[in-house]
């Protein structure tokens, strides 16, 4: 047959227009799984961050001076006294793809561990450590794509992903997410990340920006006027967080972050709820935990049913005892580190990738009696100093920020600040065994192991196909502070 | 009409013709229908934005395409989670052909002809959803039409004998 054969398009035509007799689930039933995975509630762990990067103008933003209005982005309604505009995605830039993502992934997990080092010295020895790595990348990836210059390049070295471009980076995070969101749904549990844009009215922006924005972060884009009633967009903003965090982050700010020179705030939301896909005794019971002061306080542990180990991957090691719990389906999972000995402050300084894939390899299927303290912590951030120690500096600096691949008014960024919450409980749900039943830990366990995490320990919820670090906490105190 | 009628009426209009598109390009249409029912679900819930966009349905081929072809196309964990219970889709005999053929030319010119012939993309619009170039993907289209003139004649032959 001739390529030009007109047979040919004939063929490919017959794939334009079918009728399938598919058992279609039903489109009521494709929202109620989507509210599903928005309001799973009753999930063992809670993990909620909301990173949000906002930046200043460096000249007065009014109405008169930049026309509001650009023909690739349209009004759709307004809610309070915010608008909100669609972006029209465009076609430009890469399409992600594994590759893109699986870089990202690994650039993540090293800047998930050097954030945490970053945090662990900055803070007293005394005190929890919670922070969202993925959340904070997300929003200073969405920063980057409106970088340019030094600034650019000082961002994508703190994210560890400077062999990428920033769309190259921006790619990998939409593949990364789709992969993630897939798989979750998937597994059965709830994990959701929504951004934001959040701009002062009449604020020129650069159309591939907002473009790139929509296309790779599905970046919804507010409209408000920080200029003139900075309390009423904080409302607004607040309103949007409480809503991506199913109510358990209501107020993002401390008072004075946004104010009237404010021009723009990106935000990302990550809300993630999963039961275990093997339950622990619905029950708690007080138990000792060790302190870094050298004293015990007694806390409520969860804990294997008596006589009913589970089957984990677990290891003892001379210096550190780890436990990988997955959640329902398995693709994502707790791993929790135990030092015992030193500090963990010291230990998580010691942590490099290669220690961690080391410390993940050496998990073993284990028949398992586990006790572990619950949780319920939250944190605040301001990460600015922290990410200007980490190399982050042009953009923090007025007069040599350069965002203008973000817009043509000179700006620069004065403050990112993260909320997290994350909680730990017993839960877990008749389903988890029938999801748990597809391939995964097929081998037998070949030992009955105890371990209690009484001592202070790391807390990461993890991809345990990428590695990427969704969540991570230095647990000193499980009672909080 | 409300938003819940503007995507019941976009998922009944549209599911058919994505599945046969994503079929193309992944080779299996039970995978493909779980595809394009993750990208309803994932439209549903940012369905405010989606609902405002020119082309909605282009954002869920988006979706499902790149579920298709991403890192989950390789697991089966995630397709057979996804489908067990479910009956396959039998799909009419010549699309069946047509994508049999497909599945015998190399990925990078499987995806820009069904994009391009099927989907109804640009060229421009097609390069860029497959990262390339322009002139990479006229070379993909011209070399994948002259491989599955190929396959459809040889696939001919088997049904029918030689002319």
């Amino acid at each position: 047959m001739d390529p030009t054969d007109p047979r040919i398009d004939r063929a490919l035509a017959t794939l334009t227009a079918t009728t399938l007799g598919a058992d279609w689930v039903e489109p009521s039933e494709l929202r109620h799984r989507a509210r599903s995975r928005r309001s799973l509630r009753r999930g063992v762990v809670v993990g909620v961050g909301v990173a949000v990067v906002a930046a200043a103008a460096l000249v007065p933003i009014g109405l008169r001076s930049h026309s509001p209005t650009r023909a690739d982005v349209s009004v759709t309604r307004t809610v309070g006294s915010a608008i909100h505009l669609v972006s029209d995605p465009g076609n430009g830039g890469p399409a992600p793809t594994a590759v893109q993502a699986d870089a990202v992934a690994r650039s993540e997990e090293q800047f998930s561990l050097t954030l945490l080092q970053a945090l662990s010295a900055s803070q007293a020895s005394s005190s929890n450590v919670l922070v969202s790595p993925s959340s904070l990348s997300t929003a200073l990836a969405m920063l980057e794509l409106g970088a340019a210059g030094d600034t650019q390049e000082q961002i994508a070295t703190t994210l560890g992903s400077d062999d990428l471009t920033a769309q190259e980076q921006a790619a990998g995070w939409s593949a990364l997410s789709a992969d993630l969101s897939a798989a979750a749904a998937s597994d059965g549990v709830s994990l959701q990340s929504a951004n934001s844009l959040w701009l002062q009215k009449g604020l020129a922006m650069d159309p591939t920006f907002m473009s790139s924005l929509s296309r790779y972060f599905a970046s919804g884009v507010w409209q408000v006027d920080f200029h003139t009633d900075p309390a009423g967009a904080v409302a607004d903003l607040n309103a949007w967080v409480t809503k991506e965090t199913h109510g358990h982050i209501t107020s993002l700010f401390r008072p004075g972050t946004i104010n009237t020179e404010t021009a723009l705030v990106l935000a990302n939301a990550v809300y993630f709820t999963a039961p275990w896909r093997q339950p622990f005794a619905t029950t708690t019971v007080d138990a000792p935990f060790h302190l870094p002061s050298g004293t015990t306080t007694s806390l409520p542990f969860i804990h294997t049913p008596a006589g009913q180990p589970i089957d984990a991957l677990a290891f003892v090691g001379s210096d550190v005892e780890g436990v990988q719990l997955p959640y329902r389906g398995g693709h994502l999972a707790a791993l929790i580190l135990m030092p015992t000995s030193g500090s963990i402050s010291q230990f998580s300084a010691s942590l490099t990738p290669s220690r961690l894939t080391q410390l993940a390899s050496s998990l073993a299927p284990t028949s398992l009696a586990l006790s572990m303290p619950s949780l319920s912590l939250s944190s605040s951030h301001d990460l600015k100093s922290t990410l200007e120690s980490l190399g982050m500096r042009d953009a923090f600096n007025p007069t040599s920020a350069d965002l203008s691949g973000l817009s043509p008014v000179a700006l620069y960024v004065s403050d990112v600040a993260q909320k997290d919450t994350l909680s730990v409980t017993p839960w877990g749900s008749e389903a988890t065994a029938a999801t748990g039943i597809v391939g995964v830990a097929t081998a037998a366990p070949a030992t009955e192991t105890s371990i209690d995490i009484d001592h202070p320990y790391l807390f990461l919820i993890r991809d345990t196909t990428t590695g990427e670090i969704l969540f991570e906490a230095q647990v000193v105190n499980p009672a909080g502070g | 009409m409300g938003a819940e009628d503007d995507f019941d009426e976009l998922y009944r209009a549209c599911r058919d013709r994505l599945v046969v598109q994503i079929t193309a390009i992944s080779g299996d249409a039970s995978e493909a229908k779980d595809f394009v029912q993750e990208a309803f679900i994932r439209a549903w819930n940012r369905w405010d934005t989606v609902a405002g966009y020119d082309d909605p349905e282009g954002w869920i081929r988006r979706v499902a395409y790149h579920l298709a072809v991403g890192r989950w196309r390789r697991s089966r964990k995630f397709v057979l989670r996804a489908t067990v219970g479910q009956r396959p889709i039998q799909l009419p005999g010549d699309q069946a052909g047509v994508i049999e053929a497909l599945q015998r030319i190399p990925p990078s010119e499987r995806r820009a002809i069904v994009l391009h012939h099927v989907c109804g993309l640009s060229v421009e619009e097609t390069a860029a959803e497959l990262s390339a170039p322009i002139g990479t993907v006229k070379s993909w289209l011209s070399r994948g039409r002259v491989r599955l003139a190929t396959e459809l004649e040889e696939s001919q032959e088997m049904t029918h004998g030689p002319h």
